[in-house]
């Protein structure tokens, strides 16, 4: 019986689920299991031992003595095991349970009269017709709960006593115990008829096969013992657990023969039962756990399907990839935007198979010489696809043998394209191409500017990176997915790689209309940016050296961030034929998301002047604010005693007129109240951000420039924090009528209802203190309930839309199916476009 | 109940194409009538145009990013 004759080629029509009859279990084994033993004194497999060689083969070499294949073809055999007494299958008890109490203990027939059972029949299929197998479970289940609830067979009339279940799996009834014999025989009496309304069937489940009588013996294949270093044979879990099934069933059957006492034929066969409750589940609840010598927990049958770990979650969906590796990332705002810094230990390990061409074989060549070195290769595949390791004893001849049309699986180098990676991966801009950079160390390192399009930051986040195996591969990388190629999001038409705080800082401080910078300052700039240029004059101011990260025929205008606050001209960003004319160079223009001048220079130059120009302008940032530096200073959110005051009366007014509102008590006067405290906030807010003292103000600076920080953080500093929310109503529950024990009852003023009059910096008095943290709660909690919907609600879109694209004429498909005539009905492509619009 | 639905602002221009019309677009699109979007014979607009099996039906929608966008549904039991 060869395998490959004995393939069916068919359409699956449906499947069937059920439960194996004794019979079944017979005819589909190939061995009865007569012995204990594993192997005799020589070591051969004993016959009908449980590595019998009919069960199928683990040995290369070997030939299986049922199919007659070899280890690749032979896909085992079950063998069968008769049980000496009947044992309960662990997994089936709840459903036993079900069918002993809906069933007559005298006559076996369902507890529900005849008449019913008639409309069932119809009722039942109507269901199936209509809701599928789901609802026809739902019905059955139903039946059964009604049948359990019946005190008098409706057949012979006798009166029904309930069997209780005592856990893991002993039946009580009348107060004696039924063991598998009496169960089995209580099962059996339930008629064909009946099965129907039970969920089984007569063809397929029969009840009484919910109870072993034989054993299936799974085959050697799914528990293959492995050889250990010191060449001893160790067993797998399975077979382990098997073999304390062999040796207590025939310890059962000797004593039965014998006619023991029943005493120990009791013991030996409760203990049957636990070596095959153990087999098949190792955690039922009252079950003591099966452990190896060591204290190990033994791996079931059920071990292996269930859970993260199992078939499905572990082996099906979720699988290893090859040729990738894992590491943390840190920051380096010395590589370019597009690199990514490999590890040497990580660049020496994963390969990129390059096929030997005329051109190359030299370079090549030199690398196998290198053995253990770096860079190095480890592997060539010939023409034939034969894989040979390089070592000290082959490398000559492959040497000798190599020429083009050969590949070679070299160590990573300076300049290959691989994918970089973080997850939850959550949009397109997740993975892209990354050049590799080999450095010292162990992270990967990622320039801060293209963190966002990850959500990276370096509180340990880790990444992948993969390498490419095939040149198409790495085509689409080098370009379709090429970090310098996605800077502007298809999501908005927003840069999404950019400058971010410190960068913003920097540049905004460059390119301030006073700053001057002298010749010999001007060339380190320049050096450390990497632009060689000749300088002739003695001073140079900041915008001066900032254009010349610009190409020479550039044309630009925008508001500033600075511009947008202040509406002063100088800071209205103007750029004619690539100078900076006038205008503060900050998160307007080069922040993430933000960015109006990346936008444009990505629409207008491609992403490889773009991505040039952010590095350049990262590396002059970085280098003006170490010249110039910027440190904010706690006297930054000093207010004056004018705009205190404003603040405290803007309080005191709205405590007034809320006293008033809740003397002239009406229905709405809460909502009334809510909005009144929105208008302070709003109040508050204004006349602090009139108070900020301007004047060399760092903490000012970063605001409005964009670098870091806003109004939003800054009034609750310095001036008054405001009405704490919960549920976007004023806080009222804790004590009887009121918030804490500190205020009186029913008092619905400002403070007693959670308004803060204190500031961050001069501090929150207690009561303060925990009304606001009770608020920040909320936020937390939000968040936390938040982030699993989402994520379910993402993975379900995710994959209903994974397979859609947009054909060459613009339609998009799955496969050919049309889902749309145009993409996005306009057929534009966002990341090209204006900020999402079409500008012609 | 006498209600004529396309004569509501949130309804869409629909029209029958024609035999050639339509035969025009299935190899516009290089797709047969199978790969195109469906809609029923019991689809209301389908019932008040009196269109048949097969039919492909030209939609006119209005449309956020381009003012106006055509979409093709072909008429199935
Ligand atoms: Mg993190
Ligand atoms: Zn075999
Ligand atoms: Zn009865």
């Amino acid at each position: 019986m060869r395998l490959d004759s004995n393939f069916v080629f068919n359409k699956i029509y449906g499947i069937e689920f059920g439960v194996l009859s004794p019979r079944m279990i017979e005819k589909m084994s190939s061995v009865a299991i007569t012995s204990s033993e594993l192997y005799d004194i020589d070591g051969f497999p004993v016959d009908g031992g449980l590595a019998d060689m009919r069960l199928g083969i683990t040995d290369p070499g070997l030939v299986c003595r049922t199919c007659g294949n070899t280890i690749k073809d032979c896909p085992g055999h079950f063998g069968h095991l008769e049980l000496a007494r009947p044992v309960f299958n662990i997994k089936m008890i709840p459903k036993i349970y079900d069918l002993l109490n809906a069933t007559c203990d005298a006559c076996g027939r369902i507890l529900i009269p005849e008449a019913v059972l008639k409309k069932a029949t119809i009722t039942m299929d109507a269901i199936e017709a209509r809701e599928g197998d789901l609802g026809k479970k739902r019905y059955v289940r139903k039946l059964i709960k009604h049948a359990k609830s019946i005190n008098t067979c409706p057949f012979c009339h006798s009166k029904q006593h309930k069997v209780k279940l005592e856990k893991p799996y002993t039946f009580m009834y009348n107060g004696q115990k039924l063991n598998a014999s009496d169960v089995r025989e209580r099962l059996e009496r339930i008629s064909d008829a009946d099965l129907q309304f039970l969920g089984m069937s007569q063809e397929y489940s029969r009840p009484e096969w919910m109870i072993f009588t034989v054993l299936p013996i799974p085959p050697v294949t799914i528990r293959p013992p492995i050889t250990l270093e010191s060449g001893q044979k160790s067993e797998d879990d399975l077979t382990h657990k098997l073999t304390d099934i062999v040796r207590t069933n025939q310890r059962l059957a000797e004593n039965i023969k014998s006619g023991a006492p029943e005493v120990i034929i009791e013991e030996l066969w409760d203990l049957l039962q636990y070596h095959i409750t153990t087999f098949i589940s190792n955690g039922t609840a009252q079950v003591p756990i099966a452990r190896h010598k060591s204290g190990k927990k033994l791996k079931t049958l059920e071990d292996r399907i269930k859970g993260k770990e199992g078939r499905f979650r572990g082996s099906t969906l979720g699988k290893r990839a090859n040729y990738s590796a894992r590491s943390t990332i840190s920051p380096d705002s010395m590589i370019r935007l597009d690199e990514v810094g490999v590890p040497m230990q990580i660049a020496k390990e994963v390969t990129y198979p390059e096929r030997v061409t005329e051109m190359n074989i030299d370079r090549l060549k030199s690398l196998i010489k290198n053995l253990d070195g770096y860079p190095n290769a480890s592997y060539i595949v010939t023409p034939d696809g034969i894989r040979r390791k390089i070592t000290e004893s082959t490398v000559q001849n492959i040497l000798d043998e190599l020429k083009p049309g050969y590949i070679v699986e070299r160590s990573m180098l300076n300049g290959d394209i691989i994918l970089f990676n973080r997850q939850p991966s959550l949009h397109r801009l997740s993975i892209m191409g990354h050049s590799v950079r080999v450095l010292d160390g162990k992270t990967f390192r990622i320039n801060p500017a293209s963190t966002l399009p990850y959500g990276a930051d370096f509180d340990g986040d880790e990444m992948n990176i993969h390498v490419l195996q095939t040149e198409e591969a790495l085509a689409e990388a080098a370009l379709i997915m090429n970090i310098k190629n996605n800077i502007v999001s298809p999501r908005h038409g927003l840069p999404v790689i950019g400058a971010a705080q410190d960068y913003i800082s920097g540049s905004a401080i460059l390119t301030r209309k006073e700053t001057k910078i002298d010749k010999s300052t001007a060339e380190d700039f320049l050096t450390f940016v990497g632009i060689d240029a000749k300088l002739s004059k003695s001073t140079y101011t900041g915008r001066e050296i900032f254009s010349m990260l610009l190409p020479k025929d550039l044309n630009f205008e925008s508001e500033s961030s600075v511009y947008k606050f202040s509406n002063d001209e100088d800071s209205y960003v103007v750029i004619k034929n690539g100078k900076l004319e006038r205008g503060i160079i900050d998160s307007a223009t080069i922040g993430k998301e933000n960015g109006s001048l990346l936008q444009y220079l990505f629409v207008q130059y491609g992403g490889e002047t773009t991505a040039k120009f952010i590095d350049q302008l990262s590396r002059l940032a970085l280098i003006t604010l170490l010249k110039f530096g910027i440190s904010a200073n706690i006297a930054n959110f000093d207010l004056p005693e004018k705009t205190m005051s404003e603040i405290y009366s803007i309080f005191e007014e709205a405590n007034e007129e809320v006293n008033k509102m809740l003397k002239d008590y009406n229905k709405d006067v809460e909502q009334n109240i809510l909005s009144l405290t929105n208008k302070v906030r709003g109040k508050i807010r204004n006349a602090t951000r009139a108070g900020i003292n301007k004047k060399a103000n760092e903490i000012d600076d970063m605001m409005i420039t964009g670098a870091k920080g806003s109004i939003m953080n800054f009034f609750p500093t310095a001036g008054m924090i405001g009405q704490q929310l919960l549920r976007d109503t004023r806080m009222s529950n804790g004590y009887d009528g009121r918030l804490t024990a500190h205020f009186k009852k029913n008092d619905m003023g400002l403070i007693p209802r959670g308004f803060v009059v204190s500031n961050y910096r001069d501090g929150l008095n207690p009561i303060e203190f925990f009304l606001h943290a009770g608020s920040s709660r909320e936020g937390l909690m939000d968040n936390v309930i938040r982030t699993p919907v989402s994520g379910y609600m993402n993975r379900r879109l995710s994959s209903a839309l994974q397979d859609l694209k947009v054909a060459d004429d613009l339609s998009v498909r799955e496969g050919n199916k049309i889902i749309q005539f145009m993409y996005g009905e306009d057929g534009l492509d966002v990341s090209l476009s204006d900020k999402g619009e079409l500008n012609i | 109940m006498d209600i004529d639905i396309f004569n509501n602002r949130l309804s869409p221009k629909y029209k029958i194409l024609d035999p050639n019309e339509a035969d025009k677009i299935l190899l516009r699109f290089k797709c047969s009538r199978s790969n195109l979007p469906k809609i029923k014979t019991t689809d209301p607009a389908v019932i008040a145009l009196k269109a048949n099996e097969g039919d492909i039906l030209e939609i006119t929608r209005a449309s956020k990013s381009a003012g106006e966008a055509i979409y093709y549904r072909v008429v199935i039991r």
